[in-house]
């Protein structure tokens, strides 16, 4: 709670100001989000550790193997970079930036998905005896 | 991370809005230009740094 509330009063005033800095001189407004993104982003990133470690817990009590979640943290970090990437893209009027990467972030997500659905495929030959 | 950061990029802004809206307004644009250039490359230079080091923290904390 006590992050949130830190986050948007942090949000809004940098919203405001890079308004006012918009006027004259557009560039230093979006360089404004972009440091109010790094501090943002590292503190709500210094709260991960207690998640992972939650997950972790389930995934123990549930028998699951940790190395199967790899590829989902993984995703969830690129889809993170590629959201904020390709929104300040487009807030500064680049929408073909956006879109490139917002490509190259499906890309990667894919590549790094690919173990799960290698085992996913090894499972359904198995069960189908193909293999 | 510190909020200072965000505090130090907003009075450099400010500063070189002001600092704009002067040279523009006494007919200097190329000096006002000059001065633009020189507060984006100050802030890009403290803001590469920043950007560096979240993404080394996003790499360490999902094993990227």
């Amino acid at each position: 709670m006590e992050l949130i509330a830190k986050v948007t009063v942090i949000c809004i005033v940098v919203a405001l100001t890079a308004l006012l800095l918009e006027r004259d001189t557009p560039e230093l407004g979006l360089l404004l989000t972009l440091g109010a993104i790094a501090v943002v982003m590292g503190f709500a990133l210094s709260y991960y550790r207690e998640i992972q470690e939650m997950v972790e817990t389930l995934l123990g009590q549930a028998g699951l193997d940790g190395a199967l979640f790899l590829p989902i943290l993984k995703i969830i970090a690129i889809s993170m970079v590629t959201k904020l990437g390709g929104d300040v893209c487009r807030d500064s009027g680049q929408k073909a930036l956006g879109a490139v990467i917002d490509l190259a972030g499906t890309f990667c997500s894919l590549l790094a998905a690919e173990p799960l659905l290698r085992t996913a495929m090894s499972m359904l030959t198995q069960m189908g005896g193909i293999g | 991370m510190d909020i200072d950061l965000i505090f130090k990029i907003a009075a450099i802004g400010i500063i070189v809005a002001v600092l704009n809206q002067l040279l523009v307004r006494s007919g200097r644009e190329e000096q006002a230009l000059m001065t633009t250039l020189a507060g984006l490359v100050v802030v890009l230079m403290i803001l590469v740094q920043e950007i560096s080091d979240l993404f080394d923290l996003i790499k360490n904390l999902f094993q990227l």
